[in-house]
């Protein structure tokens, strides 16, 4: 009997231990021109409105690199975990300079994450998890927001509120019914329509909304993109 | 004393459940995806490093309450010492402390309830405020403090931590801890444990009770001590378990529901159902005992003349009525506007700053004893400082709030109380 506790102990604890998966990242582009996103290790070239397939980096603390034409526009590192999924939105704007005044480098670090909004208008980087808190076979929608010529705008669905977002946010994914939808974005509290977004999500997606700025006009406009749950 | 009056006391075991559970009530379901956010992997590392400040303090209550023998807690030590106008104007920011965390509470409440019905930021207001009118009629009624019921609802709320805390930790990934944020540096810790300081409150809420403790000398240090000691050690294997199964980044864009998306991870709908009713619970039972316990202090400053008469009136069921009413509005409108970090900072200000009072008071009073103050005195002032610098960067105009009434109470308490009717 004594043999068999540690081989029962041990086989518990395989039956408990998670699914050793590979972390999956796509990236993102919200900015004007194409850039070149270097993370970890491997180059990508980004078109603006263009969403990479899912790669599998090694789990850990990848860096990360942003240029243009050479120049550096965002630097940073973020940590993957194994069973994640995650979406890498690159979006402000090439031409505003990035803050770095030594209150500013006191205000990231003392306010923490979460604090995109800190470095102004220049180009950042937001990580978006694709799997946390949903339900396979459901449907969710959720919103990003990238347009550096707004503070926080709301969607609409027959005139009531689904979801908001401030700039460099993403709002929480919301259950949604599968089939046609048709939602209007507003800002947060001008009440003013700036775009009619039309969507047709199926069971077992996440569907988001990038909300981001024409260049030139400065006109918002809207990216969709979808995901399959897992 | 009677065998019958003994009986009716509150003892070790029950006592003990009092300290963890007062802690943990409301402290670990506001606490986790602030710090997270501010001390990224370095997380449960700040809840040692606080823990190092709420031990020291626990020992100061305990050792200086049974030194002077008499419920009352920091008031009650000043009193002792003679210091009646310091005594009187810490009171009243311990007070403010208490409206602070009891709307904190109540906000936290409102949140898991609202996210386990998929419910917005209004139905998230209009809970906290319905819980906090509920707990207020109940306390009124004179059914605030039901010792039985809040022991069964601490055991549950620890069971299920605990739980949770295991299960993550079983399912341990250490990458998950930076999952999709940047890496902190170790020095964050102190950051992190700065803000979430409020978390260990709870534990003082005994030192108002000393007089219905069953042979408080022998049992009240060995036990409040053991009572803090699990709750550090148990927000530290939150702090790992929680965030290794839900991830850095959902921690921190969820903070408000942190664990319940922890649960949701680690169980599915059953973890979150379980969850919700475990903070629902833990979040209720912490407003009734803070609201119960500060209308008390209320009634016993009031009586030393360090509040306006109105303070100890009591109604036919015994209970403070005025109190209640005013710390109960007073937290009810907070809940309902406030926001969750500058409501769990400014809270932590006020008890760092009473718990500071207290490990001098036992520096100075207490001989031979004062190694362990001198540690939480020490520790306490670091922590403030990080504190403040974070109040002054992120919260200025809630750091000017509170400064300002503080220097209202210092300064013109006495003034107030020329003016209004005291306590014959």
């Amino acid at each position: 009997m004594k043999t068999k506790t540690p081989l029962m102990l041990m086989a518990i604890l395989l039956l408990m231990a998670p699914a050793v998966a590979a972390p999956h990242l796509r990236l993102v582009s919200l900015l004007p021109d194409p850039v070149v996103v270097e993370v970890a290790g491997e180059s990508h070239l980004l078109k603006p409105r263009q969403s990479t397939e899912f790669f599998s980096p090694h789990p850990g603390v990848i860096s990360l690199l942003v240029t243009a034409q050479g120049r550096q526009l965002h630097e940073t590192r973020f940590g993957i975990s194994e069973t994640a999924r995650y979406t890498l939105v690159v979006f402000g704007s090439p031409d505003a300079p990035r803050p770095q005044d030594t209150w500013t480098a006191l205000k990231q670090m003392f306010e923490g994450e979460g604090t995109t909004h800190k470095l102004g208008y220049s180009v950042q980087c937001a990580i978006l998890r694709d799997n946390a808190y949903t339900e396979k076979g459901k449907c969710y929608l959720r919103l990003f927001h990238g347009a550096t010529g707004l503070v926080s705008v709301k969607l609409l669905e027959d005139d009531k509120t689904r979801t908001s977002a401030d700039y460099g946010k993403t709002s929480e994914p919301v259950p949604l019914e599968p089939g046609n939808h048709h939602f209007t974005l507003e800002t947060q509290d001008g009440h003013l329509p700036l775009l009619e977004v039309d969507l047709a999500p199926k069971e077992g997606e996440m569907t988001t909304i990038f909300v981001a700025e024409e260049q030139g006009t400065g006109l918002p406009y809207a990216f969709t993109s979808t995901v399959e749950l897992r | 004393m009677g065998k019958s009056e003994d009986a009716d006391k509150i003892g070790p075991f029950a006592l003990w459940c009092l300290v963890a559970g007062g802690m943990v009530g409301g402290g670990i379901y506001t606490a986790l995806g602030v710090v997270v956010a501010l001390a990224g992997q370095w997380a449960w590392l700040s809840f040692l490093i606080a823990g190092l400040v709420a031990l020291p303090s626990a020992v100061s209550y305990c050792r200086l309450t049974n030194h002077f023998g008499r419920s009352g807690g920091a008031f009650e030590f000043l009193e002792e010492l003679e210091r009646k106008g310091m005594a009187g104007s810490l009171s009243w920011l311990l007070l403010i402390g208490y409206v602070l965390t009891i709307a904190l509470y109540a906000f936290a409440f409102g949140h898991y309830v609202a996210f386990a019905f998929h419910g917005g930021a209004v139905t998230t207001r209009v809970i906290a405020v319905v819980v906090m009118v509920l707990l207020i009629g109940l306390n009124l009624l004179g059914v605030g403090k039901m010792k039985m019921l809040e022991i069964g609802t601490v055991v549950g709320n620890l069971v299920i931590l605990v739980g949770l805390a295991a299960y993550g930790i079983v399912h341990f990934d250490s990458h998950a801890l930076t999952s999709g944020i940047e890496p902190r540096p170790l020095w964050a810790s102190l950051i992190g444990a700065a803000s979430i300081f409020v978390s260990y409150e709870g534990f003082q809420l005994v030192s108002y009770e000393y007089e219905q403790l069953k042979s408080p000398r022998q049992y009240l240090t060995p036990v409040v001590v053991s009572g803090v000691v699990f709750v550090v050690l148990l927000y530290m294997a939150v702090a790992i378990g929680a965030t290794s199964l839900a991830g850095a980044l959902t921690v921190i864009q969820q903070k408000q529901v942190a664990l319940s998306l922890a649960a949701y991870e680690a169980l599915g709908l059953p973890g979150l159902a379980t969850l919700t009713l475990a903070a629902a619970m833990a979040t209720a039972a912490a407003i009734n005992s803070t609201l119960f316990s500060s209308a008390n202090l209320a009634a016993r400053i009031a009586k030393d003349r360090e509040l306006p008469a109105l303070f100890a009136d009591r109604n036919d069921k015994g209970v403070p009525e005025a109190g209640v009413l005013v710390l109960g509005v007073m937290a009810t409108v907070l809940a309902a506007t406030g926001s969750l970090s500058v409501l769990v900072e400014t809270a932590s200000l006020a008890f760092l700053v009473t718990f500071s009072v207290v490990n001098a008071i036992a520096c100075r009073e207490l001989e031979g004893q004062g190694g362990l103050p001198l540690l939480g005195l020490v520790v306490g002032g670091v922590i403030g400082i990080f504190l403040l610098l974070r109040l002054f960067i992120s919260a200025g105009p809630a750091l000017l709030g509170f400064l300002v009434l503080t220097s209202l109470i210092f300064v013109g308490r006495p003034y107030i109380l020329e003016r209004v009717k005291l306590e014959d």
